[in-house]
């Protein structure tokens, strides 16, 4: 479902250029500094049409990048993604509102198996000509708990702090081609 | 169904390898439970001998855990933890990180031992450990306690009838595990 946003893009599919997009993740560590990943390619595209905007996207969770390439396996394990049964993070928005400089995007995050309702935040810009085809940018963030997703697994370090926070911010920046 | 079962004790008497013993003589029909017993040759890990070929007896691991539907480690436990033999065994296999058997493999811990809690931490940390490769671990344990004493009392270490529910609840999980994988694979 979607509902008309006050935000004007010409009707029609606009897919994503995935040299110039982004899917990552940022979540704390020893709670003092952060942690970071990333996921690439990304999937998505936006429908712009009579009953407002609707954007899709996935990613691949083997696709994973992370600065520790030994953390890969426990990523992918069922402690966090469980990826052999689920293999992609998938959004599906709702409902999108708002203005071109403060939109609120709310839709349906589905990873690890479950699928929860997410609120994100962010701007639309464009659309632009940049000697082809139009093209618009979408950024959006938001956070969510992981145990919201069975990712409950934690260690403390030995100074006492939990190793890993459990809110996960997420940032995706979106460059999507008029099709 | 293949389940391969390593004991973590070298020892020729090892109370852990008469637990896996036990457990595959209770094993319903279908599941066939095949020991691996060389882990006394396995070199200490060093990333230098980390090349291909690998050592005969790393090889023979790696393409053992490969090849099974799921694993069954029984664990002493030596100062709070598990046998270095057993962990180095691991950290072999769990290499290179991209390529490890152990990604996605159902794997189930039990353990024995002399003392009174049974083996509990060391099959807290197999299973931490176990987790860490990427494995599909079994969040259940097996405490055999005093086993040397039970031995001798009853001529087996599941002679408790809770410690024989527990050890079904574990094969119970670990074969609908591999199961779930299986439907998913033909799917």
């Amino acid at each position: 479902m979607s509902t008309t946003a006050t935000v004007s893009v010409p009707a029609g599919t606009w897919v994503v250029d995935p040299v110039h997009s982004s899917a990552n993740f940022e979540v704390e560590h020893g709670e003092i500094s952060a942690f970071h990943g990333g996921f690439k390619p990304i999937d998505a595209k936006l429908i712009a049409g009579d009953s407002g905007l609707q954007l899709e996207g996935a990613v691949g969770v083997a696709s994973v990048t992370i600065n520790d390439e030994n953390i890969k396996p426990h990523l992918l394990s069922p402690d966090f993604f469980d990826a052999d049964r689920n293999p992609d993070v998938r959004f599906r928005s709702t409902e999108i509102t708002g203005t071109p400089d403060d939109l609120r995007v709310v839709g349906e995050l589905s990873m690890a198996g479950v699928s929860k309702s997410v609120e994100a935040r962010g701007r639309i810009r464009g659309p632009v000509d940049f000697g082809g085809p139009q093209k618009l940018s979408l950024a959006l963030e938001t956070a969510i708990d992981r145990t919201d997703y069975g990712m409950d697994w934690q260690m403390k370090l030995p100074s006492g702090q939990d190793a890993l926070g459990y809110e996960i911010k997420l940032t995706v920046v979106l460059e999507l081609v008029q099709e | 169904m293949s389940i391969l079962a390593i004991s973590g004790s070298l020892r020729s008497g090892s109370l852990n390898t008469r637990l896996l013993c036990e457990i595959a003589e209770q094993a319903p029909a279908g599941i066939d439970i095949e020991r691996w017993d060389n882990l006394r040759s396995i070199p200490p890990y060093d990333a230098d001998d980390d090349t291909a070929p690998a050592p005969r007896a790393v090889d023979e691991l790696r393409r053992a855990v490969s090849e099974a539907d799921g694993l069954l480690i029984a664990t002493p436990e030596y100062n709070s933890s598990i046998p270095g033999t057993l962990k180095n065994a691991i950290d072999w296999v769990s290499r290179p990180r991209d390529k490890t058997p152990l990604q996605n493999k159902p794997a189930a811990v039990v353990g024995a031992t002399t003392g009174q809690f049974g083996a509990v931490w060391a099959q807290a940390e197999l299973r931490k450990v176990l987790s860490s490769t990427g494995a599909r671990v079994v969040d259940l344990d097996l405490p055999v306690a005093k086993a040397d004493r039970v031995l001798a009392e009853h001529g087996r270490l599941m002679a408790d009838e809770r410690l024989l529910a527990r050890s079904r609840e574990i094969m119970d999980d670990l074969q609908s595990e591999i199961a779930r994988d299986r439907e998913l694979t033909a799917v």
